[in-house]
């Protein structure tokens, strides 16, 4: 369960959440959407540890993300960020390795035929998913996901989806951006539209 | 224990320091002297300055230190002590010079800026050119020259006779192999003197062979760790200042290639005076006493 | 066999290395096999030869470490001021009188020079909590210049017996190398070697860029600063002994790259053998190119070098296409 209480977040001077709270129950998927520059992104960052709300408190079981050690923190929630850019050239394979083991997950996420090809030659897509897989690899009972859906083409979507859905039910708590021309929100357990 | 530690932490730190070994094989001013001359004479002129190396200890041994009034910055013999310097370090200072008032300007080759000799021309002072001396052979060339252009000429043939029979060459119980090098302590690679450094005359003077002027092309060679080690000297002659550039014996038998070399590994390194040792006038017949003395004393 | 290759030019090179040289050996074979036989060749040749090997394993790793710190293919000890420092901190340790160059007490010092340096260059490139890419090198240059004017002056200035002069800091020798310096570089090589070792996993993860390595677990300020650490151990105890010599921290870790890929692990050997393998090649070029004389090696390594860089550029293979 992830717990945000009262919490002020402030970017470059600007205000871009004010005194928000929140509940987001484990075991689900927590979509929150909004136009661009809403503070989305941010929100989720705060989640994340990324940054911290100048006022209010944000806990994940408990535990405080902005004072607790990266090791230890990466093993209770992993995050794909939008844009990962791939500056060396690993494998598809040695990238997701480096959270966990890769073999299942790149299964349902039909990358195992992409498993040797060097992440730098890869398309928008193709390297969306690798960080989408590379968080789920990690293992963690929070995965906190920003726009996964984004470059996907329909048949992906759905594999995602599916996944998503399965791994809550299996206890993991799913936070996913995504953007508010998303007709289909179906599939979230709960929207998040207001909280600026 | 603490106090163990950082007095072991203060040793490796200096790199175990710099002890100087002590060395008795240094040739300074004291241990030579100058063949000079008893007879006195008349000379063409009177008020003479001096800007040639070398040639104010000349006239001292011709007797005629009492008409020199100026002198360079490397005329340093302690005699010359109270005559006025007219350079700025080895630049002639064209006023210094007038002001004095001479007859007699002597200059050689090396002695510049050419504007000063000139501006001294033009205030018609007369100027007279010696050769410079680089061997023994050179000495009576210089000597004459000398005596002529203060109109002494006779001096100057007494003097290149108590010289000539002053040279003796050295006997030696065997032929060491020598080596002379050229050393500024900031750049890491040094000079061996090779056919026509000036070093080679003498080392042939005392009976010695100059293993640099038999293998080497140049005066003056540039010197690598191995080519030095495969010379192989018994005994390596070096400049007093140029050995204190690069820090001593200590510093002189870390270099690679010195301390592969006999010379090297029996400290056999003699240094002399740096204005004494190539500069070739009335002392050296004593310096070639001294040098052989000094290399029969190192190779015991 | 693209694999082997290094290795077994790193070993033909080597052996070429200690066969020639000013000074002809006699019964060369079988002074090799017996140690301290033949003076010149174990006291003079192969301490050098091995003196090449150790600094140029050293350089490279730092050069690897660098770049993986900093995340830009144009990271190099040179570049963000770690070998002018370096060279810094062992002039004013031997002009104060405290230490002689190519001791063990130089090396501490050049090697606090270099992580004092880099630090600087750290500190004033940082905008807020990115590191920019643009900053950082611009910043570097700035830093490496003022720091080798000052050097330059120092070395000028002072006629200090073994302070050695510009020449040997800006384009480094091997000239003056003995036995005694090799026990401090393998130390530093051995240490920093261990460090890297260690850090190696989280660099992998720092080329994710600084947020994604967090989300993985790195704790990204600390792995910097360590990486930094085993830099300036690697860079100062070379610098200090050989003076700076340039292009083996740039090109090795991109050579290294291109033929075995880029898990930090495995490239901290193949980096070390072919910096090795670079500086034993470029300082028995520099020893026999023009007899007797001998040219600065930091001249050869630039000349080497830079073709190979841009060689690599221009190969499709690429594996860094860095943004």
């Amino acid at each position: 369960m992830i717990t945000i209480n009262e919490i002020t977040i402030v970017r470059d001077g600007r205000e871009i959440i004010y005194d928000y709270s929140e509940q987001i129950p484990a075991g689900s998927i927590t979509a929150i959407v909004g136009p661009n520059g809403c503070g989305k992104s941010t929100l989720l960052a705060a989640i994340a540890g990324d940054i911290a709300p100048i006022k209010g408190t944000i806990t994940i079981d408990e535990l405080h993300p902005i004072l607790t050690p990266p090791a230890q923190l990466a093993q209770i929630r992993a995050v794909a960020i939008q844009n990962q850019r791939y500056t060396l050239g690993f494998t598809v394979k040695q990238i997701i390795e480096m959270a966990g083991p890769p073999e299942e997950v790149m299964r349902s996420l039909d990358l195992t035929s992409l498993a040797d090809r060097v992440v730098t030659t890869l398309s928008g897509g193709e390297a969306q998913r690798v960080s989408i897989a590379t968080a789920i690899a990690q293992q963690t009972p929070v995965l906190l996901l920003d726009e996964p859906l984004a470059a996907q083409d329909v048949s992906s979507r759905q594999r995602i989806i599916e996944l998503l859905k399965k791994m809550a039910e299996g206890g993991v708590t799913v936070v996913v951006v995504a953007h508010s021309n998303e007709s289909e929100l179906a599939w979230a357990d709960k929207v998040i539209k207001h909280f600026l | 224990m603490k106090r163990l530690g950082v007095i072991a932490l203060a040793i490796v730190l200096t790199g175990c320091a710099n002890s100087q070994m002590s060395h008795n094989f240094t040739i300074s001013q004291n241990d030579v002297s100058a063949i000079s001359i008893d007879s006195t004479s008349s000379f063409s002129v009177s008020r003479v300055v001096v800007l040639a190396n070398g040639v104010a200890e000349i006239m001292n041994s011709l007797n005629a230190r009492s008409i020199i009034v100026g002198r360079d910055i490397s005329s340093n013999e302690k005699v010359l002590r109270n005559i006025p310097i007219v350079t700025a370090g080895h630049q002639v200072i064209a006023e210094k010079v007038i002001a004095i008032n001479p007859d007699l300007v002597i200059i050689d080759a090396s002695t510049g800026p050419k504007a000063a000799l000139d501006q001294i021309k033009a205030a018609g002072i007369r100027i007279v050119q010696t050769p410079e001396s680089w061997t023994l052979t050179d000495i009576s060339v210089k000597v004459a020259a000398v005596a002529a252009a203060i109109g002494a000429p006779q001096q100057g043939v007494l003097l290149n006779t108590a010289i000539s029979a002053a040279i003796e060459t050295s006997t030696l119980p065997s032929t060491p192999r020598i080596v002379f090098l050229y050393l500024r302590g900031t750049s890491s690679i040094y000079l061996v003197g090779g056919p026509g450094s000036g070093a080679d005359s003498l080392i042939s003077a005392i009976g010695a062979e100059d293993a640099g002027a038999a293998s080497l092309p140049r005066p003056f060679n540039t010197m690598t760790a191995e080519s030095l080690a495969t010379l192989n000297p018994d005994v390596i002659i070096v400049m007093t200042k140029g050995l204190q550039s690069v820090g001593g014996i200590t510093g002189l038998l870390k270099l690679p290639g010195v301390a592969q070399t006999n010379a090297g590994k029996n400290h056999a390194i003699i240094d002399v005076d740096d204005s004494l040792l190539l500069s070739f006038g009335p002392r050296t017949p004593s310096l070639v006493v001294a040098l052989g003395e000094k290399v029969s004393a190192v190779l015991k | 066999m693209k694999r082997l290759a290094p290795v077994i030019a790193l070993i033909i090179a080597t052996f070429i290395a200690i066969y020639v040289g000013a000074a002809p050996i006699d019964n060369f074979w079988s002074s090799l096999i017996s140690p301290g036989s033949n003076d010149i060749l174990w006291q003079i040749r192969i301490p050098r030869v091995t003196a090449a090997l150790i600094v140029g394993a050293s350089l490279a790793l730092a050069g690897l470490m660098a770049q993986g710190a900093c995340n830009n293919a144009l990271a190099e000890p040179s570049i963000l001021g770690t070998t002018a420092g370096a060279s810094l901190g062992t002039v004013l340790a031997v002009l104060t009188g405290l230490v002689q160059v190519g001791s063990v007490g130089a090396i501490a010092c050049g090697a606090l020079g270099a992580l004092a340096a880099t630090s600087l260059t750290f500190k004033l490139a940082n905008l807020g909590s990115q590191l920019s890419s643009f900053a950082l090198i611009i910043v570097g240059i700035a830093v490496s210049a003022s720091i080798t004017a000052i050097v330059g002056l120092l070395s000028s200035m002072v006629t200090r017996a073994d302070a050695r002069s510009i020449s040997f800091w800006n384009f480094g020798s091997l000239a003056l190398i003995t036995r005694d310096n090799l026990v401090g570089i393998s130390i530093t090589a051995i240490v920093g070697g261990l460090i890297a070792w260690k850090i190696s996993p989280s660099l992998d993860r720092l080329s994710l860029g600084d947020a994604t390595a967090f989300h993985l677990g790195v704790d990204v300020p600390r792995v910097r600063l360590i990486a930094l650490v085993a830099l300036s151990v690697l860079a100062g105890g070379s610098v200090s002994t050989v003076g700076s010599i340039a292009f083996i921290g740039l090109a090795a870790p991109h050579i290294a790259r291109f033929i075995y890929g880029p898990t930090h692990r495995s490239l901290i050997i193949h980096t070390a053998i072919i910096g090795a393998l670079l500086v034993v090649v470029a300082d028995t070029l520099s020893r026999s190119i023009a007899q007797p004389n001998e040219l600065p090696i930091g001249l050869i390594t630039s000349l080497l070098g830079a073709p190979v860089l841009i060689a690599l550029v221009s190969v499709k293979n690429n594996v860094w296409t860095n943004q």
